[in-house]
């Protein structure tokens, strides 16, 4: 573990680094900043401190709406996307069974299809042969297809190192195979159920391609930022985007309040 | 052929089961294709048979979303159409532009935070920050910052300069090469460092002590080994950039719309699901070339170094 002295190549990707970091992360404090700016235009430097963009996001109906299928959106599909993606990616690496490689193949598929493109794929299907009105419910079915890679793969990486022995001394002992299952098994897959869960909520929050194809007219909140982009740009988008990322730590925080909660209340019993 | 299934599991445990007990073997088995079958329904349901049913719409789409016969108008009048020969050539350009400026950022930093960098968790965790925030508010700010009247334009008349000159940098097919990059050099850098970290140190040492300068053992010990990983990553930004949407339509302008949002159009604005769905397996045949092409550069680059990891 000996580090050799840094030579020029060494400073150079150091300082590369820091240039990049700081490229990639300067838009995300000019969002924040420019959701306070006094101006009705979002022009470079912001005039003033105000919170009328949010007293104007907060007045629109249509935001509120937005806001509400967004959130009902990320919960159920990340509901349903981890759920899906932890008994497959558990499958995936503690069986071997007839279709093991099909169902690899098709996990990953999602992620090198272009979204765009399993979205018109999806119209097709759920207008055209199931004749289905698109709906939250039709964006659903999109967000869990696109996000069951991420989640079956959170979870796989996890199982690879679950003492198998375990659940041979459990069932051993006497234990069925559920009993097995919820008590020896998903314990160690907590962390990353639960890490699957927030992943998953958080795309499909943020998820813009689908949901301008897939939602018809129920809108998500940024299936209305797009259209706000292309319509006429003020700092609402901004106001909207900094109210995004405090529901998502909200979240984050909420989850692990109640993780905690169920993990100190399971020890005690 | 489940060789990789035997990796995966517990050696010697899964050997003993096999041995002691072929009944509970094979209930084994059926227990792990009832646990994956929701799954691979969902999948075929949702993935599978969405690009089917598009190349279906390639070869039978006739007027008014309905299926007819056979027939090869659609898929001729993508491939004979200059019009979609140049929009097809301007993607692939535009893709293999943003995915080579990813890479040759990516690489020496993730160069620097898997072996040089002491603070690599919280720099990995502040690439997830963007993700958090979403893509059209950080395109808005990126049009904010690059734009004439924004943070690059007042720097350039702060020095004396017009304005004028970055106005070229938006709505154009810079815009859209700038937008696509910005969206997808986080994904590259986690999957370069990913592929990187897993290097044995020892190698890195051994270099070092061979008198090699660090520019030197990246080149011909670093990059190398890490290629399988690379070519991974740079499939997946120049899959997702071929199909891109939103930012080309979004920072674009007229000169800079990729395939994506021509394809789109033809689906929301046209209903033609036809010849929407001709472009789109074409679409697909470009990236899996695309793809082909990227882990056969890897592979040749495999082939001309000494394999250090064996």
């Amino acid at each position: 573990m000996s580090t050799p002295r840094a030579d020029r190549f060494d400073r150079f990707s150091a300082a590369l680094t820091v240039v990049v970091f700081a490229a990639l992360l300067l838009p995300l404090v000019v969002v924040v900043v420019m959701s306070f700016n006094a101006s009705n235009s979002v022009s470079w430097p912001p005039s003033g401190f105000s919170l009328q963009w949010y007293a104007e996001a907060l007045d629109k109906a249509r935001v509120r709406e937005a806001a509400l299928n967004t959130l009902r959106l990320g919960l159920t599909t990340a509901l349903a996307s981890t759920a899906l993606g932890t008994i497959t990616g558990f499958a995936l690496v503690r069986y071997s069974f007839r279709g093991r490689n099909l169902t690899a193949a098709l996990v990953v598929l999602p992620v090198l299809v272009p979204a765009l493109l399993l979205g018109l794929g999806l119209v097709i299907v759920l207008t055209g042969l199931l004749h289905l009105r698109l709906s939250l419910l039709t964006l659903w079915v999109g967000h869990v297809t696109f996000t069951l890679p991420f989640t079956t793969l959170i979870v796989a990486s996890r199982a690879v190192s679950l003492d198998r022995r375990l659940e041979d001394a459990s069932r051993d002992l006497g234990a069925g195979w559920l009993r097995t299952m919820v008590q020896v098994v998903l314990p160690p897959l907590l962390p990353a159920v639960r890490a699957a869960f927030l992943f998953s909520f958080i795309i499909s929050m943020n998820e813009v391609v689908l949901a301008l194809f897939l939602a018809g007219t129920d809108q998500t909140l940024p299936g209305y930022m797009f259209g706000e982009f292309l319509r006429v740009v003020t700092p609402e988008i901004d106001a909207i985007s900094t109210l995004m990322v405090v529901l998502a730590v909200a979240v984050l925080a909420i989850e692990n309040v109640a993780a905690r909660a169920l993990l100190s209340r399971r020890e005690q019993s | 052929m489940h060789t990789d299934a035997q990796i995966s599991h517990n050696p010697s445990s899964s050997a003993r089961a096999q041995a002691s007990t072929p009944a509970r073997f094979s209930a084994e088995r059926s227990t792990g294709a009832a646990l994956a079958l929701p799954a691979t329904v969902w999948l075929i349901a949702c993935v599978a048979l969405p690009l089917a049913m598009m190349l279906v719409y390639s070869l039978f789409g006739s007027v008014r979303n309905e299926l007819g016969g056979f027939t090869l108008e659609h898929i001729g009048g993508v491939i004979g159409s200059t019009v979609f020969q140049q929009l097809f050539l301007r993607t692939l350009l535009i893709t293999v532009a943003v995915t080579a400026i990813s890479l040759v950022l990516a690489l020496p930093i993730a160069y620097h935070l898997s072996l040089r960098s002491r603070r690599a968790p919280l720099l990995l965790t502040l690439l997830l920050l963007p993700y958090l925030i979403g893509i059209i508010p950080r395109l808005l700010a990126l049009r904010l910052i690059l734009g004439a009247e924004g943070l690059l334009g007042s720097l350039v008349s702060a020095v004396g300069l017009s304005s004028e000159i970055v106005r070229p940098l938006l709505f154009t097919k810079a815009g859209t090469i700038i937008g696509l990059t910005y969206v997808q050099l986080p994904v590259m850098i986690i999957l370069a460092y990913l592929a990187i970290e897993r290097l044995d140190r020892r190698l890195l040492d051994a270099a070092a002590d061979l008198g090699a300068s660090s520019a030197y053992a990246f080149a011909t010990v670093v990059v190398p080994n890490a290629r399988a990983g690379l070519a991974a990553g740079a499939v997946l930004v120049g899959a997702t950039t071929y199909g891109a949407y939103v930012e080309p339509a979004l920072l674009g302008g007229a000169s800079g719309q990729l395939a994506g949002n021509v394809i789109a159009q033809r689906f929301v604005v046209f209903f033609d699901w036809g010849r929407g769905s001709a472009l789109a397996i074409a679409s697909l045949f470009v990236i899996a070339v695309f793809g082909l092409a990227i882990v056969g550069i890897a592979r040749l680059l495999g082939r001309s170094r000494v394999d250090s990891a064996r």
